[in-house]
């Protein structure tokens, strides 16, 4: 899956570009890629539900990092502020960054175990920004 | 698949560099992580202290705080972009504990970046008054 978030991880390091749309998209053309390359019905239907997962779990992610960024604006902009109230806004850092990676790890690996080599060559070969 | 991500990056990267030298950006999407928002709002600044603070050493101080911040941040993007060229290098697929690893730096840069980010906002503020802190916060 890291092809996927790796992409949109990139966005997100310069903010020049809208990454839970992206994510959207990989993950459109990769649900494609399955049902044209997956034949078998239940692998299709894991894959695709590994797919919904990982688009739940970027976007979750965002929220959450998101609250981070809007709390460190919310204080830049204010005059009065101490050490302690940036902090707080910091607190999450560690355990949302740290939640996102080991549900990446645990979706690619769900990936890599329901799709063939081939397989997911393909998807992957879909998921790339041309 | 690793060239794709790098030349990305790359373009990503230089599009950030060019709108931060020209402090201007146009139509900016909202900001994806906590030090590209920081980015943002301190090189849009930075050349428009003088316009703000009359005093030539306090005003050089605050350019310089803006300066730093903006050179923290594009270093942590530098460090954070190294990570992500790792992780998509075609060793794929790679241990758990390895990927744990690289996302831990990733992590950790972005949590020191903000960490002396703080240190310097709260420079920022010893350095201006309050109707100078906001004159320069109502810079876009």
């Amino acid at each position: 899956m890291f092809w996927i978030a790796l992409s949109a991880l990139i966005m997100s390091l310069t903010g020049s570009g809208d990454d839970t749309y992206v994510i959207r998209k990989f993950i459109e053309q990769a649900r494609d890629t399955v049902n044209t390359h997956v034949a078998d019905e239940a692998r299709r239907r894991a894959a695709n539900e590994t797919l919904d997962r990982t688009e739940q779990a970027f976007e979750k992610h965002r929220a959450r990092v998101g609250k981070i960024s809007a709390c460190i604006e919310r204080l830049d902009r204010t005059y009065a502020v101490t050490r302690a109230d940036y902090e707080r806004c910091l607190v999450d850092v560690t355990p949302a960054w740290d939640a996102a990676a080991e549900e990446l790890i645990v979706l690619d690996r769900q990936l890599h175990e329901q799709v063939r080599p081939a397989e997911l060559a393909a998807i992957r070969r879909a998921a790339e920004p041309h | 698949m690793a060239v794709g991500i790098e030349r990305s990056l790359r373009i990503l990267l230089g599009l950030a560099l060019s709108m931060g030298a020209s402090g201007c950006g146009g139509k900016e999407p909202p900001p994806q992580l906590p030090t590209s928002g920081a980015h943002a709002r301190a090189a849009s600044r930075i050349e428009l202290v003088d316009l703000v603070i009359g005093e030539p050493a306090r005003a050089a101080r605050v350019r310089a705080l803006y300066v730093e911040i903006e050179r923290l941040m594009l270093t942590t993007k530098q460090a954070e972009a190294k990570e992500l060229r790792a992780l998509g290098a075609p060793a794929e697929p790679r241990s758990p504990e390895a990927t744990r690893a690289a996302l831990q730096r990733f992590r950790a840069a972005e949590q020191g970046a903000l960490e002396r980010y703080v240190a310097l906002q709260l420079e920022l503020r010893s350095a201006t008054t309050r109707e100078e802190f906001a004159r320069l916060d109502a810079i876009k």
